[in-house]
């Protein structure tokens, strides 16, 4: 793995949260170039080996101390010889990144220009977001926008009042508004549901937003006819599929087939049921 | 060799000698594919087991295996979290006929791993072969993300002291500030990986550098890590992954030739033959 960053980028000395991101990003993405080894029996090979991998994982090294497998950067074998980690690491924003990308979304829907609804900070902080709403480096989300890593970092950086052009931002919007529909989906599973599969991950990499909808249905997930209308997409009708879906992932159901919104399970308390005959119960929904 | 199977990106053929002194210590092939589940029953590690057996590969330990993520979680002004997740549960399976031979059986990967070889006609391409075939016909995997095959290397000379050593044996552009007319009597080791594009999704992490090697006293050996991989998404074909095995290791035969010096490998190849060597042989 080569933890050299790109000309351009901070230097790793002093680093900051921005950094531990960009490294482990890169650390995620050589433990998938590499052919993984799982396990070295001889001690002089298994240490030579480990060399590379704690040289260059720094500054992580204190986490690189754990008993490596060899060959794969971040992958550890812990206390059974059969059993093996992979590292990864989220750097998470305090404020909520649905929030956040909601009212970017917003503002750019509601603008007259491009000048008007495009800054350099919607979208350096769209970027960061939906990096962390769906647990991917930030290189991933530049991939999927097309937005150069070059021209992101210079945006990043920037200290006077850049007002990027829209060519320059690529399919991000796009991206938002296919994250938010996922979003409404998923809930709280999506970076879950995203990161169990690497083929989902490559889709999203691609930009291959209709592709990650269409894994989706594939997993079972109902996704409201308008949307599938939208993006012209085929679902058939596979009960079981749906609930495999469920049993994985606890996403709440928050639409129904039509893409009305369904009356909130919270809005129902226990309190709330009542005798009405001897042997019928009668759910009355609160008036919030 | 056609031209369809010979090495990656225009690399020179490897010459196809089996070395007499193999520095090789390790050869891994994977192959990743799209997982359909997170675990890989019993009943079908027991089913590949018997399957190969009946081909002539036995591996009579099974062990349960897992793969897992840590996560870190850092915040502005709070201590970084970790946690620890589960992704997916296989099985490995071990010869237990002495020759190091391994297979892992994972939802989305299948690892053939051995520390005795040979030759790649002899020692991975048969095995690998018949482990595809029952891979396909037991997980039935459909799309294949990357096909990945390892050999490390450790050279070794108990009269090495320096990595400078290693001066005239390794290429002289690979050993860099080992030969560095000041700091070649002080640099202990060196790691290095070069990453080489040989295609548009094809590519090779090359690996190397002297280390002091506890197994032989002290003295400096020097690894080469020699990691080919072709990363095209294709259908899971095991015949077809076979074929694109073996130009990976033609590749990496290659890579292993240009790595040393002409005249060190033919040090390290039968007296008889007059051709040079590779520890990654390459008859099919």
């Amino acid at each position: 793995m080569t933890l050299a960053l790109a000309p351009g980028d901070k230097p790793r000395t002093g680093g900051s949260l921005g950094d531990y991101e960009q490294m482990t990003a890169q650390v995620a993405t050589s433990a998938d170039q590499h052919t993984r080894v799982r396990e070295v029996d001889n001690p002089a090979l298994r240490e030579a080996l480990g060399q590379f991998d704690r040289l260059q994982t720094d500054p992580l090294g204190a986490l690189c101390s754990l008993r490596s497998v060899t060959g794969p950067t971040m992958t550890y074998l812990l206390d059974q010889r059969t059993a093996s980690f992979e590292l990864v690491s989220f750097c998470t924003e305090e404020q909520s990144a649905i929030a956040l990308t909601t009212a970017v979304v917003a503002r750019a829907a509601g603008g007259s220009s491009e000048t008007e609804h495009t800054g350099r900070h919607d979208a350096v902080t769209v970027v960061k977001e939906i990096a962390a709403r769906l647990g991917v480096p930030v290189r991933d989300v530049l991939l999927a926008s097309g937005i150069s890593r070059s021209t992101y970092y210079y945006w990043a950086k920037a200290t006077t009042a850049l007002r990027p052009r829209l060519a320059s931002q690529g399919k991000l919007w796009a991206l938002v508004q296919a994250v938010e529909g996922l979003a409404s989906l998923f809930g709280d599973q999506l970076h879950g549901w995203l990161l169990a599969d690497p083929a989902r991950v490559e889709l999203l990499r691609r930009g291959d937003v209709d592709a990650l909808l269409s894994a989706a249905l594939d997993a079972g997930v109902a996704i409201p006819s308008e949307t599938l209308d939208r993006l012209n997409l085929q679902s058939p009708s596979d009960p079981e599929a749906l609930k495999r879906f469920r049993a994985r992932y606890p996403v709440p159901f928050t639409h129904d087939e039509d893409g009305n919104r369904l009356t909130a399970v919270e809005s129902i308390a226990t309190a709330d049921v009542v005798e009405a005959e001897e042997d019928e119960l009668v759910l009355i929904e609160l008036d919030d | 060799m056609s031209d369809e199977t010979g090495p990656l990106a225009g690399l020179p053929p490897a010459d196809r000698t089996v070395l007499a002194r193999s520095p090789l210590e390790l050869a891994v092939l994977e192959v990743r594919f799209v997982a359909d589940s997170d675990d890989v029953p019993a009943e079908l590690a027991l089913r590949a087991r018997e399957q190969l057996a009946a081909q002539g590969y036995s591996y009579g330990d099974l062990k349960r295996a897992q793969e897992g993520r840590v996560e870190i979680d850092m915040q502005p002004g709070a201590e970084p979290k970790s946690s620890v997740h589960q992704l997916a549960h296989g099985w490995q399976l071990h010869a237990v006929d002495g020759s190091g031979g391994q297979i892992t059986l994972l939802p989305g990967a299948v690892v053939l791993q051995t520390v005795r070889y040979e030759r790649w006609s002899v020692s991975l391409r048969p095995a690998l072969e018949a482990l595809l075939n029952v891979v396909e016909e037991i997980l039935m995997p459909s799309v294949v993300n990357r096909i990945g095959l390892r050999y490390v290397n450790r050279f070794v000379d108990p009269d090495a002291r320096t990595p400078a050593d290693w001066s005239g044996r390794i290429h002289e552009s690979l050993l860099g500030a080992a030969t560095h007319p000041v700091f070649d009597a002080h640099v202990r080791g060196a790691q290095q990986q070069l990453e080489l594009s040989l295609g548009d999704a094809q590519g090779a992490l090359l690996r190397h550098g002297p280390f002091v090697d506890a197994g032989f006293g002290g003295a400096v050996s020097y690894l080469v890590d020699i990691d080919v991989f072709d990363g095209e998404p294709v259908r899971f074909v095991a015949a077809d992954l076979v074929r694109r095995a073996e130009v990976l290791n033609r590749t990496a035969a290659s890579l292993f030739q240009v790595t040393v010096t002409p005249e060190y490998l033919r040090t390290v190849q039968p007296t008889q033959h007059t051709a040079t060597d590779s520890a990654e042989e390459v008859e099919a």
